[in-house]
């Protein structure tokens, strides 16, 4: 029988470290790449990844089964991206300085693809509302409910977030003389 | 970028590190309980007795013992109330964790 993400934390909880293990190994990319969505620094990512892992296993804030395991994990990793901005004052994050390292593991196959670095770059000139909705929605896939859980916001909000931002989106890569149906 | 096993063993560095951090906050808070208690005693035994305070409870006001100044009487008496917190807090935490 597959083992859910909750099993798998009530596991970890139980003193199963193997459960953590396959937690870290499912979700640490997925969520450095949201994190570098909103930090535009992959060594800052990776760190506040695993801050917000060890917040997620402290029981700080202990999981309460009211939303799925992964909108939990990504709410907890907006919210250290978005400290960690706070503290450094800074509002606009520049991904043409951002650096891709060469030994990226191949599960971050969505930086290695130039047409998703395009992505990526265009993404860093909207504004980072919309940045994140889209982030979430294209590259992890979640729904309105995920979305809204992740963001703190309305289902409403999240969809005019992501209406929005695909059009702010489109406008930029035209700019740059991409089509975005062709990215997309 | 780090493999598997270094991810695993950092973040569970930076779990022990946060439990370390909130054991502290819980130590310090929980510290101050007898202090408070002690300082809620002494106002209300000063409102309390009829002969005034100096008179129902000399020793605690000279701080039994610990220093002739009444001041400095009352705060040794305030600084070691909240140490005794401090160690019954400890101890209740590590009976609490080799429960666990």
């Amino acid at each position: 029988m597959m083992e859910t993400d909750e099993m798998l934390y009530r596991s970890y909880l139980n003193g199963e470290d193997e459960a953590l293990r396959v937690l870290i190994e499912k979700y640490s990319e997925k969520l450095t790449l949201f994190i570098y969505g909103m930090v535009g620094n992959m060594h800052d990512a990776e760190e506040l990844m695993m801050d917000s892992f060890a917040i997620l296993i402290s029981k700080n804030k202990p999981f309460l089964g009211r939303s799925t395991f992964k909108t939990w994990l990504f709410a907890i990793g907006r919210n250290q991206a978005r400290m960690f901005l706070r503290k450094r004052k800074i509002s606009a994050i520049n991904f043409d300085k951002a650096d891709f390292p060469q030994d990226f593991t191949p599960d971050l196959y969505i930086l290695k693809n130039e047409q998703n670095k395009i992505l990526f770059r265009a993404l860093s000139k909207i504004n980072p509302m919309y940045r994140e909705a889209l982030i979430l929605s294209y590259f992890e896939g979640m729904g309105l409910d995920e979305l809204s859980g992740v963001m703190k916001i309305s289902k409403r909000r999240a969809s005019d977030l992501l209406y929005r931002g695909k059009a702010s989106l489109k406008e930029v890569l035209k700019k740059e003389g991409y089509n975005f149906a062709e990215l997309g | 970028m780090r493999s598997l096993d270094e991810k695993f063993y950092e973040i569970k560095k930076r779990e022990a590190r946060l439990r370390y951090k909130k054991n502290i906050k819980t130590v310090g808070l929980l510290s101050c309980l007898p202090t408070v208690m002690f300082v809620f005693i002494v106002y209300l035994a000063a409102k309390l007795s009829p002969s005034g305070f100096k008179n129902s409870f000399p020793s605690v006001f000279y701080g039994a013992a610990i220093s002739q100044h009444p001041v400095l009487g009352l705060v040794s008496i305030i600084l070691l109330s909240f140490l005794l917190g401090v160690c019954v807090t400890i101890l209740c935490l590590k009976l609490k964790n080799e429960k666990n």
